[in-house]
Protein backbone atom coordinates (compact mmCIF):
# COMPACT_ATOMS: atom_id res chain seq x y z
CA UNK A 1 0.00 0.00 0.00
CA UNK A 2 2.45 2.45 1.40
CA UNK A 3 4.28 1.60 -1.87
CA UNK A 4 1.73 2.58 -4.45
CA UNK A 5 2.02 6.19 -6.84
CA UNK A 6 1.32 9.08 -4.82
CA UNK A 7 1.99 7.19 -1.21
CA UNK A 8 5.70 6.51 -1.64
CA UNK A 9 7.83 7.84 0.80
CA UNK A 10 10.01 10.57 -1.05
CA UNK A 11 6.29 11.50 -2.70
CA UNK A 12 4.92 12.45 0.65
CA UNK A 13 8.21 14.23 1.74
CA UNK A 14 7.47 16.25 -2.38
CA UNK A 15 4.08 16.78 -0.86
CA UNK A 16 5.03 18.27 2.64
CA UNK A 17 7.56 20.36 1.35
CA UNK A 18 4.94 21.52 -1.48
CA UNK A 19 2.59 22.07 2.07
CA UNK A 20 5.25 23.92 4.10
CA UNK A 21 6.13 26.73 1.38
CA UNK A 22 3.88 26.86 -1.00
CA UNK A 23 0.57 26.24 1.03
CA UNK A 24 -0.59 23.13 -0.26
CA UNK A 25 -2.63 20.43 1.20
CA UNK A 26 -0.32 18.16 3.84
CA UNK A 27 -0.41 14.50 2.73
CA UNK A 28 -2.54 12.52 4.27
CA UNK A 29 -0.27 9.75 6.16
CA UNK A 30 -3.83 7.57 6.65
CA UNK A 31 -2.97 4.83 4.20
CA UNK A 32 0.80 4.67 5.29
CA UNK A 33 1.80 1.67 7.82
CA UNK A 34 2.70 2.77 11.27
CA UNK A 35 6.04 2.53 11.51
CA UNK A 36 6.91 4.82 7.73
CA UNK A 37 4.20 6.67 9.34
CA UNK A 38 6.67 7.72 12.35
CA UNK A 39 10.05 7.90 9.99
CA UNK A 40 7.68 10.17 7.64
CA UNK A 41 6.72 12.12 11.08
CA UNK A 42 10.18 12.80 11.97
CA UNK A 43 11.33 13.79 8.55
CA UNK A 44 8.62 16.08 8.28
CA UNK A 45 9.33 17.61 11.88
CA UNK A 46 13.00 18.29 10.25
CA UNK A 47 11.46 19.57 7.04
CA UNK A 48 8.94 22.35 8.99
CA UNK A 49 12.60 23.72 10.63
CA UNK A 50 14.70 23.41 7.62
CA UNK A 51 12.60 23.60 4.25
CA UNK A 52 13.06 27.02 2.06
CA UNK A 53 15.50 28.19 4.88
CA UNK A 54 18.60 28.43 3.22
CA UNK A 55 22.09 26.86 5.49
CA UNK A 56 23.61 30.50 4.25
CA UNK A 57 21.03 32.26 5.87
CA UNK A 58 23.13 34.64 8.18
CA UNK A 59 25.89 36.78 6.53
CA UNK A 60 29.03 36.80 8.08
CA UNK A 61 28.96 39.37 10.12
CA UNK A 62 31.36 42.02 8.03
CA UNK A 63 29.16 40.95 4.89
CA UNK A 64 26.26 41.82 7.36
CA UNK A 65 23.64 44.03 5.09
CA UNK A 66 21.41 45.11 8.03
CA UNK A 67 25.15 45.19 10.71
CA UNK A 68 25.95 47.95 8.00
CA UNK A 69 22.81 49.43 7.50
CA UNK A 70 22.15 50.05 11.13
CA UNK A 71 25.73 51.52 11.22
CA UNK A 72 27.54 48.54 13.55
CA UNK A 73 30.41 47.88 11.35
CA UNK A 74 33.10 50.73 10.96
CA UNK A 75 34.02 52.46 7.77
CA UNK A 76 37.73 51.88 7.06
CA UNK A 77 39.74 53.33 4.54
CA UNK A 78 41.28 50.95 2.14
CA UNK A 79 44.46 50.43 3.64
CA UNK A 80 47.23 50.40 1.62
CA UNK A 81 47.13 46.53 1.41
CA UNK A 82 44.37 45.90 0.25
CA UNK A 83 44.75 48.36 -2.40
CA UNK A 84 47.90 46.52 -3.74
CA UNK A 85 45.99 43.32 -3.66
CA UNK A 86 43.70 44.83 -5.76
CA UNK A 87 45.97 46.37 -8.33
CA UNK A 88 47.35 42.85 -8.31
CA UNK A 89 44.02 41.07 -9.11
CA UNK A 90 43.53 43.72 -12.07
CA UNK A 91 47.13 42.84 -12.99
CA UNK A 92 45.80 39.02 -13.28
CA UNK A 93 42.55 39.44 -14.21
CA UNK A 94 44.06 41.53 -16.99
CA UNK A 95 46.88 38.79 -18.06
CA UNK A 96 44.03 36.01 -17.87
CA UNK A 97 42.02 37.39 -20.22
CA UNK A 98 44.54 38.66 -22.69
CA UNK A 99 46.11 34.42 -22.78
CA UNK A 100 42.51 33.60 -24.04
CA UNK A 101 43.50 35.05 -27.28
CA UNK A 102 39.95 35.76 -28.14
CA UNK A 103 40.72 39.68 -29.29
CA UNK A 104 39.63 40.53 -26.12
CA UNK A 105 40.51 44.21 -25.17
CA UNK A 106 41.06 45.34 -21.52
CA UNK A 107 40.87 48.48 -20.02
CA UNK A 108 40.59 50.50 -16.89
CA UNK A 109 36.68 51.25 -16.10
CA UNK A 110 37.45 55.17 -16.32
CA UNK A 111 33.38 55.52 -17.11
CA UNK A 112 32.12 53.56 -14.11
CA UNK A 113 35.08 54.94 -11.87
CA UNK A 114 33.56 58.42 -11.71
CA UNK A 115 30.40 57.12 -10.47
CA UNK A 116 30.30 56.49 -6.31
CA UNK A 117 27.89 53.62 -6.83
CA UNK A 118 29.23 51.89 -9.48
CA UNK A 119 32.40 49.56 -8.58
CA UNK A 120 33.25 47.93 -11.68
CA UNK A 121 37.07 48.14 -12.05
CA UNK A 122 37.89 46.82 -15.50
CA UNK A 123 35.87 46.84 -18.91
CA UNK A 124 36.43 43.97 -21.15
CA UNK A 125 35.84 44.81 -24.96
CA UNK A 126 35.74 41.32 -27.30
CA UNK A 127 34.29 42.35 -30.60
CA UNK A 128 30.92 44.16 -30.02
CA UNK A 129 30.55 42.63 -26.82
CA UNK A 130 31.38 44.94 -23.66
CA UNK A 131 31.69 43.26 -20.05
CA UNK A 132 32.18 44.71 -16.86
CA UNK A 133 34.39 43.21 -13.99
CA UNK A 134 34.08 43.82 -10.15
CA UNK A 135 36.90 42.59 -8.16
CA UNK A 136 35.66 41.23 -5.16
CA UNK A 137 36.35 40.09 -1.70
CA UNK A 138 37.88 36.06 -1.93
CA UNK A 139 34.61 34.59 0.39
CA UNK A 140 31.73 37.59 -1.18
CA UNK A 141 30.53 35.39 -3.69
CA UNK A 142 29.20 32.75 -1.41
CA UNK A 143 26.88 35.74 -0.22
CA UNK A 144 26.30 37.42 -3.26
CA UNK A 145 23.00 39.45 -2.78
CA UNK A 146 24.42 42.64 -2.13
CA UNK A 147 26.97 42.06 -5.18
CA UNK A 148 23.65 41.44 -7.65
CA UNK A 149 22.38 45.03 -6.30
CA UNK A 150 25.32 46.74 -7.60
CA UNK A 151 25.55 44.47 -10.79
CA UNK A 152 22.28 45.23 -11.43
CA UNK A 153 22.94 49.45 -11.16
CA UNK A 154 25.75 48.92 -13.45
CA UNK A 155 23.73 47.46 -15.57
CA UNK A 156 21.14 50.53 -15.46
CA UNK A 157 23.85 52.82 -15.84
CA UNK A 158 25.94 51.57 -18.75
CA UNK A 159 22.47 49.65 -20.76
CA UNK A 160 24.97 48.15 -23.31
CA UNK A 161 27.30 45.89 -21.01
CA UNK A 162 26.00 42.48 -21.72
CA UNK A 163 27.63 41.09 -18.60
CA UNK A 164 29.49 41.85 -15.42
CA UNK A 165 32.40 39.31 -13.96
CA UNK A 166 31.91 39.09 -10.28
CA UNK A 167 35.67 38.05 -10.00
CA UNK A 168 37.08 36.94 -6.73
CA UNK A 169 41.02 37.63 -5.45
CA UNK A 170 41.42 34.30 -4.79
CA UNK A 171 43.60 31.82 -6.19
CA UNK A 172 41.94 30.84 -8.92
CA UNK A 173 40.19 34.15 -10.02
CA UNK A 174 36.74 32.38 -8.96
CA UNK A 175 34.12 34.25 -11.27
CA UNK A 176 30.55 34.57 -10.73
CA UNK A 177 29.38 35.77 -14.53
CA UNK A 178 25.74 37.38 -14.58
CA UNK A 179 23.79 38.80 -16.81
CA UNK A 180 21.02 41.44 -16.27
CA UNK A 181 18.35 39.12 -15.60
CA UNK A 182 19.79 37.50 -12.99
CA UNK A 183 20.12 40.71 -11.04
CA UNK A 184 16.45 41.26 -10.63
CA UNK A 185 13.37 39.71 -8.84
CA UNK A 186 12.22 36.66 -11.54
CA UNK A 187 8.38 34.41 -11.50
CA UNK A 188 9.64 31.16 -10.55
CA UNK A 189 8.16 28.38 -12.72
CA UNK A 190 6.17 26.36 -12.30
CA UNK A 191 5.10 27.38 -8.77
CA UNK A 192 4.35 31.37 -9.63
CA UNK A 193 6.12 32.50 -6.70
CA UNK A 194 8.17 35.55 -6.96
CA UNK A 195 11.64 34.30 -6.40
CA UNK A 196 14.77 37.27 -5.60
CA UNK A 197 17.95 37.48 -7.48
CA UNK A 198 19.92 34.80 -8.09
CA UNK A 199 22.74 33.58 -10.38
CA UNK A 200 22.42 30.94 -12.97
CA UNK A 201 25.80 30.50 -14.19
CA UNK A 202 28.24 28.19 -11.89
CA UNK A 203 31.12 29.87 -10.47
CA UNK A 204 33.94 29.31 -12.48
CA UNK A 205 38.05 30.05 -12.93
CA UNK A 206 37.80 33.43 -14.76
CA UNK A 207 39.08 32.19 -18.06
CA UNK A 208 36.45 29.17 -17.69
CA UNK A 209 33.68 31.65 -17.10
CA UNK A 210 34.56 33.52 -19.64
CA UNK A 211 35.50 31.71 -22.22
CA UNK A 212 31.85 29.81 -21.84
CA UNK A 213 30.19 32.72 -21.87
CA UNK A 214 31.85 34.21 -25.12
CA UNK A 215 31.43 30.10 -26.84
CA UNK A 216 27.68 31.31 -26.46
CA UNK A 217 27.21 34.75 -27.70
CA UNK A 218 30.43 35.02 -30.00
CA UNK A 219 30.98 31.59 -31.48
CA UNK A 220 34.68 31.74 -32.83
CA UNK A 221 35.70 29.61 -36.31
CA UNK A 222 38.76 27.91 -35.77
CA UNK A 223 41.50 28.24 -38.12
CA UNK A 224 43.28 24.90 -38.54
CA UNK A 225 46.65 25.21 -37.64
CA UNK A 226 48.37 23.75 -40.76
CA UNK A 227 47.09 26.69 -43.25
CA UNK A 228 48.49 29.12 -40.94
CA UNK A 229 51.99 27.67 -40.99
CA UNK A 230 51.86 26.27 -44.66
CA UNK A 231 54.63 27.96 -46.21
CA UNK A 232 54.58 26.14 -49.83
CA UNK A 233 51.54 24.44 -51.44
CA UNK A 234 49.69 22.11 -49.29
CA UNK A 235 47.02 19.39 -50.38
CA UNK A 236 43.37 20.42 -49.74
CA UNK A 237 42.25 16.74 -49.36
CA UNK A 238 45.14 15.95 -46.89
CA UNK A 239 43.90 19.40 -44.92
CA UNK A 240 40.35 18.69 -45.08
CA UNK A 241 40.72 14.96 -43.81
CA UNK A 242 43.57 15.62 -40.98
CA UNK A 243 41.38 18.30 -39.52
CA UNK A 244 38.54 16.71 -39.27
CA UNK A 245 39.48 13.47 -37.91
CA UNK A 246 41.08 15.75 -35.49
CA UNK A 247 37.78 17.56 -34.95
CA UNK A 248 36.56 14.58 -34.82
CA UNK A 249 39.04 13.38 -32.14
CA UNK A 250 38.74 16.40 -29.97
CA UNK A 251 34.49 15.94 -29.57
CA UNK A 252 35.09 12.29 -28.75
CA UNK A 253 37.27 13.15 -25.95
CA UNK A 254 34.93 15.76 -24.88
CA UNK A 255 32.30 12.72 -24.08
CA UNK A 256 33.93 11.90 -21.20
CA UNK A 257 33.75 15.16 -19.68
CA UNK A 258 30.21 16.61 -20.99
CA UNK A 259 27.42 16.72 -17.88
CA UNK A 260 24.37 16.16 -20.42
CA UNK A 261 23.91 12.28 -20.83
CA UNK A 262 22.56 12.97 -24.27
CA UNK A 263 25.62 15.40 -25.41
CA UNK A 264 27.98 12.60 -24.04
CA UNK A 265 26.01 10.13 -25.89
CA UNK A 266 26.40 11.99 -29.04
CA UNK A 267 29.74 12.98 -29.10
CA UNK A 268 30.58 9.19 -28.18
CA UNK A 269 29.09 8.01 -30.81
CA UNK A 270 31.21 10.29 -33.77
CA UNK A 271 33.38 8.24 -35.50
CA UNK A 272 35.20 7.68 -39.27
CA UNK A 273 32.13 8.24 -40.71
CA UNK A 274 31.43 11.67 -39.50
CA UNK A 275 35.35 12.22 -40.35
CA UNK A 276 34.80 11.46 -43.99
CA UNK A 277 31.36 13.22 -44.48
CA UNK A 278 32.86 16.83 -43.10
CA UNK A 279 36.31 15.97 -45.23
CA UNK A 280 33.82 15.05 -48.12
CA UNK A 281 32.29 18.61 -47.49
CA UNK A 282 35.61 20.60 -47.42
CA UNK A 283 36.65 19.30 -50.88
CA UNK A 284 33.03 19.92 -52.45
CA UNK A 285 33.54 23.60 -51.52
CA UNK A 286 37.30 23.34 -52.84
CA UNK A 287 36.08 22.14 -56.03
CA UNK A 288 33.20 24.29 -56.66
CA UNK A 289 30.68 21.26 -56.80
CA UNK A 290 29.12 22.86 -53.57
CA UNK A 291 27.50 26.30 -53.26
CA UNK A 292 28.54 28.73 -50.51
CA UNK A 293 24.67 29.26 -49.60
CA UNK A 294 24.44 25.32 -49.57
CA UNK A 295 27.11 24.37 -46.59
CA UNK A 296 24.26 25.12 -44.14
CA UNK A 297 21.63 22.58 -46.05
CA UNK A 298 24.67 20.25 -46.30
CA UNK A 299 25.92 20.65 -42.46
CA UNK A 300 22.08 19.96 -41.20
CA UNK A 301 22.15 17.04 -43.81
CA UNK A 302 25.50 15.40 -41.89
CA UNK A 303 24.00 16.34 -37.96
CA UNK A 304 20.55 14.61 -38.88
CA UNK A 305 22.30 12.05 -40.66
CA UNK A 306 24.41 11.27 -37.44
CA UNK A 307 21.84 11.81 -35.41
CA UNK B 1 26.80 19.36 19.79
CA UNK B 2 29.31 21.75 21.89
CA UNK B 3 28.87 24.69 19.93
CA UNK B 4 24.87 24.60 20.23
CA UNK B 5 24.89 23.44 23.97
CA UNK B 6 27.65 26.74 24.61
CA UNK B 7 25.47 28.86 21.44
CA UNK B 8 22.08 28.25 23.67
CA UNK B 9 24.03 29.40 27.65
CA UNK B 10 25.77 32.09 25.61
CA UNK B 11 23.31 33.71 23.85
CA UNK B 12 20.64 34.15 26.78
CA UNK B 13 23.67 34.90 29.57
CA UNK B 14 25.56 37.14 26.94
CA UNK B 15 22.13 39.35 26.42
CA UNK B 16 21.01 39.95 29.49
CA UNK B 17 24.53 41.10 30.69
CA UNK B 18 24.20 43.30 27.38
CA UNK B 19 21.05 45.04 28.07
CA UNK B 20 21.71 45.41 31.65
CA UNK B 21 23.20 49.03 30.87
CA UNK B 22 20.00 49.80 28.86
CA UNK B 23 18.71 52.04 31.33
CA UNK B 24 22.09 54.06 31.86
CA UNK B 25 22.27 54.39 27.83
CA UNK B 26 25.28 52.54 27.54
CA UNK B 27 24.14 49.85 25.89
CA UNK B 28 26.63 48.36 22.96
CA UNK B 29 24.24 47.14 20.44
CA UNK B 30 26.25 46.35 17.90
CA UNK B 31 27.04 43.49 20.35
CA UNK B 32 23.65 42.85 21.14
CA UNK B 33 23.09 42.65 17.12
CA UNK B 34 25.77 40.07 17.16
CA UNK B 35 24.12 37.82 19.98
CA UNK B 36 20.60 37.95 18.17
CA UNK B 37 21.85 37.72 14.73
CA UNK B 38 20.78 34.35 14.25
CA UNK B 39 17.39 33.71 15.58
CA UNK B 40 16.64 36.84 14.29
CA UNK B 41 17.38 36.08 10.86
CA UNK B 42 16.09 32.58 11.03
CA UNK B 43 12.72 34.20 12.74
CA UNK B 44 12.28 36.62 9.62
CA UNK B 45 12.66 33.86 7.05
CA UNK B 46 10.71 31.52 8.49
CA UNK B 47 7.51 34.66 9.02
CA UNK B 48 8.36 35.60 4.97
CA UNK B 49 8.59 31.77 4.48
CA UNK B 50 4.74 31.61 6.06
CA UNK B 51 3.82 33.04 2.86
CA UNK B 52 5.91 31.36 0.16
CA UNK B 53 8.73 34.67 0.62
CA UNK B 54 11.92 33.55 0.49
CA UNK B 55 13.42 36.73 -1.11
CA UNK B 56 16.77 37.31 0.96
CA UNK B 57 16.06 41.30 0.60
CA UNK B 58 12.67 40.76 2.16
CA UNK B 59 14.33 39.17 5.00
CA UNK B 60 17.11 41.40 5.66
CA UNK B 61 14.56 44.19 5.33
CA UNK B 62 12.63 42.56 8.06
CA UNK B 63 15.67 41.92 10.47
CA UNK B 64 16.62 45.41 10.05
CA UNK B 65 13.36 46.79 10.98
CA UNK B 66 12.74 43.94 13.84
CA UNK B 67 16.11 44.85 15.51
CA UNK B 68 15.30 48.81 15.55
CA UNK B 69 11.65 47.99 17.07
CA UNK B 70 13.47 45.97 18.94
CA UNK B 71 16.18 48.42 20.71
CA UNK B 72 13.53 51.13 20.85
CA UNK B 73 11.61 48.52 23.82
CA UNK B 74 11.05 48.86 27.68
CA UNK B 75 13.63 46.13 28.87
CA UNK B 76 12.77 47.19 32.45
CA UNK B 77 9.17 45.07 31.03
CA UNK B 78 10.45 42.91 28.79
CA UNK B 79 10.63 39.23 30.75
CA UNK B 80 12.29 37.28 28.21
CA UNK B 81 14.44 39.46 25.24
CA UNK B 82 15.09 36.72 23.00
CA UNK B 83 11.55 35.47 22.74
CA UNK B 84 10.56 39.18 21.75
CA UNK B 85 13.33 39.60 19.76
CA UNK B 86 12.10 36.16 17.58
CA UNK B 87 8.03 37.66 17.65
CA UNK B 88 8.93 40.80 16.40
CA UNK B 89 11.26 39.54 14.10
CA UNK B 90 8.44 36.50 12.87
CA UNK B 91 6.10 39.38 12.52
CA UNK B 92 8.12 41.79 10.08
CA UNK B 93 9.16 38.91 8.40
CA UNK B 94 5.75 37.74 7.52
CA UNK B 95 4.86 41.95 7.00
CA UNK B 96 7.67 41.81 4.47
CA UNK B 97 6.44 38.90 2.74
CA UNK B 98 3.36 39.69 2.04
CA UNK B 99 3.88 43.18 1.37
CA UNK B 100 6.46 41.99 -1.28
CA UNK B 101 3.52 39.70 -3.05
CA UNK B 102 0.97 41.94 -3.48
CA UNK B 103 4.01 44.53 -4.80
CA UNK B 104 4.71 41.78 -6.83
CA UNK B 105 0.66 40.73 -8.06
CA UNK B 106 0.37 44.69 -8.60
CA UNK B 107 3.52 44.59 -10.91
CA UNK B 108 2.82 43.47 -14.45
CA UNK B 109 6.07 44.72 -16.34
CA UNK B 110 8.55 43.73 -13.40
CA UNK B 111 11.14 42.58 -15.53
CA UNK B 112 11.68 46.03 -16.93
CA UNK B 113 11.61 48.02 -13.59
CA UNK B 114 14.55 48.34 -11.04
CA UNK B 115 14.63 45.61 -8.14
CA UNK B 116 14.41 48.38 -5.25
CA UNK B 117 10.95 49.42 -7.18
CA UNK B 118 9.23 45.89 -6.43
CA UNK B 119 10.50 45.87 -2.86
CA UNK B 120 7.79 46.99 -0.42
CA UNK B 121 8.69 50.21 1.40
CA UNK B 122 10.22 50.02 4.85
CA UNK B 123 7.66 51.51 7.52
CA UNK B 124 4.80 50.41 5.22
CA UNK B 125 1.74 48.55 7.20
CA UNK B 126 1.09 45.09 7.88
CA UNK B 127 0.12 43.98 4.69
CA UNK B 128 -1.92 40.37 6.49
CA UNK B 129 -5.15 40.40 6.94
CA UNK B 130 -6.20 40.21 10.40
CA UNK B 131 -6.77 36.47 10.96
CA UNK B 132 -2.92 35.90 10.47
CA UNK B 133 -2.03 38.45 13.10
CA UNK B 134 -4.19 36.18 15.34
CA UNK B 135 -3.18 33.18 13.97
CA UNK B 136 -1.60 30.90 16.97
CA UNK B 137 2.26 31.32 17.03
CA UNK B 138 4.50 29.43 19.41
CA UNK B 139 7.74 31.24 19.94
CA UNK B 140 8.87 27.91 21.62
CA UNK B 141 8.21 26.15 19.25
CA UNK B 142 10.08 28.59 16.19
CA UNK B 143 13.15 28.17 19.36
CA UNK B 144 12.88 24.80 18.72
CA UNK B 145 12.99 24.72 14.76
CA UNK B 146 15.53 27.27 14.82
CA UNK B 147 18.17 24.64 17.37
CA UNK B 148 17.15 22.01 14.75
CA UNK B 149 17.67 24.25 11.73
CA UNK B 150 21.23 25.09 13.42
CA UNK B 151 21.99 21.93 13.94
CA UNK B 152 20.88 20.41 10.15
CA UNK B 153 23.56 22.90 9.03
CA UNK B 154 26.20 21.51 10.95
CA UNK B 155 24.85 18.16 10.23
CA UNK B 156 25.12 18.84 6.26
CA UNK B 157 28.68 19.01 6.68
CA UNK B 158 28.82 15.36 7.67
CA UNK B 159 26.80 14.27 4.20
CA UNK B 160 28.57 13.09 1.01
CA UNK B 161 29.33 15.92 -1.39
CA UNK B 162 26.32 14.33 -3.71
CA UNK B 163 23.82 14.27 -0.73
CA UNK B 164 24.71 17.67 1.25
CA UNK B 165 24.40 19.87 -2.36
CA UNK B 166 20.88 18.26 -3.50
CA UNK B 167 19.55 18.20 -0.07
CA UNK B 168 20.66 21.86 0.60
CA UNK B 169 19.82 23.19 -2.71
CA UNK B 170 16.25 21.20 -2.94
CA UNK B 171 15.24 21.66 0.62
CA UNK B 172 16.80 24.46 1.83
CA UNK B 173 17.49 26.84 -1.38
CA UNK B 174 13.80 24.80 -3.39
CA UNK B 175 15.62 24.38 -6.41
CA UNK B 176 13.87 21.85 -8.64
CA UNK B 177 15.43 18.37 -8.68
CA UNK B 178 15.51 18.97 -12.68
CA UNK B 179 17.96 21.99 -12.07
CA UNK B 180 20.04 20.27 -9.95
CA UNK B 181 20.57 16.95 -12.41
CA UNK B 182 21.45 19.23 -14.56
CA UNK B 183 24.40 20.84 -12.74
CA UNK B 184 25.30 17.54 -11.66
CA UNK B 185 24.86 15.55 -14.92
CA UNK B 186 22.73 13.02 -13.43
CA UNK B 187 18.71 11.51 -14.00
CA UNK B 188 15.93 13.06 -11.47
CA UNK B 189 15.78 9.45 -10.57
CA UNK B 190 19.56 9.66 -8.99
CA UNK B 191 18.81 13.24 -7.68
CA UNK B 192 15.27 12.30 -5.94
CA UNK B 193 17.71 9.21 -4.32
CA UNK B 194 20.42 11.53 -2.98
CA UNK B 195 17.96 14.04 -1.60
CA UNK B 196 16.08 10.56 0.25
CA UNK B 197 19.65 8.92 1.68
CA UNK B 198 20.34 12.53 2.40
CA UNK B 199 17.27 13.49 4.48
CA UNK B 200 17.44 10.32 6.20
CA UNK B 201 20.91 10.90 7.07
CA UNK B 202 20.35 14.72 8.25
CA UNK B 203 17.40 13.11 10.60
CA UNK B 204 19.32 10.86 12.13
CA UNK B 205 22.28 13.24 12.88
CA UNK B 206 19.72 15.93 14.21
CA UNK B 207 17.94 13.42 16.08
CA UNK B 208 21.42 12.03 17.64
CA UNK B 209 23.13 15.59 18.77
CA UNK B 210 19.92 16.32 19.94
CA UNK B 211 19.67 13.33 22.39
CA UNK B 212 23.13 13.62 23.03
CA UNK B 213 22.71 17.35 24.59
CA UNK B 214 19.88 16.25 26.60
CA UNK B 215 22.27 14.03 28.21
CA UNK B 216 24.79 16.74 28.65
CA UNK B 217 22.59 19.20 30.15
CA UNK B 218 21.18 16.53 32.26
CA UNK B 219 24.58 15.56 33.43
CA UNK B 220 25.40 19.50 34.05
CA UNK B 221 22.08 20.20 36.26
CA UNK B 222 23.25 16.44 37.90
CA UNK B 223 27.03 18.19 38.72
CA UNK B 224 25.58 21.52 39.74
CA UNK B 225 23.27 19.62 42.50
Amino acid sequence: MSEQRGNHPDDMVDAYLRHVLEGGEAPDLAGVDEQERAELQRTFTLLDAIAGIDADLVPPLEDDPVARALGFMPVEAAAPAVAARREDARRRITRDIQRMNRGAVVLTDEEAAELPDAPSDLLVRVAGVRIRAMIVGPDELSHPGELLREADRLFYRFPETAAVALVADDDDLSCLLVEAQDCRPAVETPTGLRIGPRPRRPRLPLVAALASYLDEIEPVWEEPGTIIHAESDFDVAVLAAETATAVVRRLKDEASRARIPAKAFAFAALGEEEVEELAKLVMDVARGHLAADDIGERISQITTEAA
Amino acid sequence: MGESFAYKGAMVQGLESLLSNVAAGSTNWPEVYECLRSPLWYAAARGARRVGVRDRDAIAEAVQQAFTEFMALDFAKVASPDSIARTIAYRRGLDRGIAARRQWKKETAMATLPADLLRAEPGQAPGYAESAEEEYFSVEELRRQEERWRRARDCLQRLTGRQRRVVHESVMKRRTLTEIGNDLGISHTAVRKHRQKGLEALRQCVEREQSEEGSALVTGEEERQ
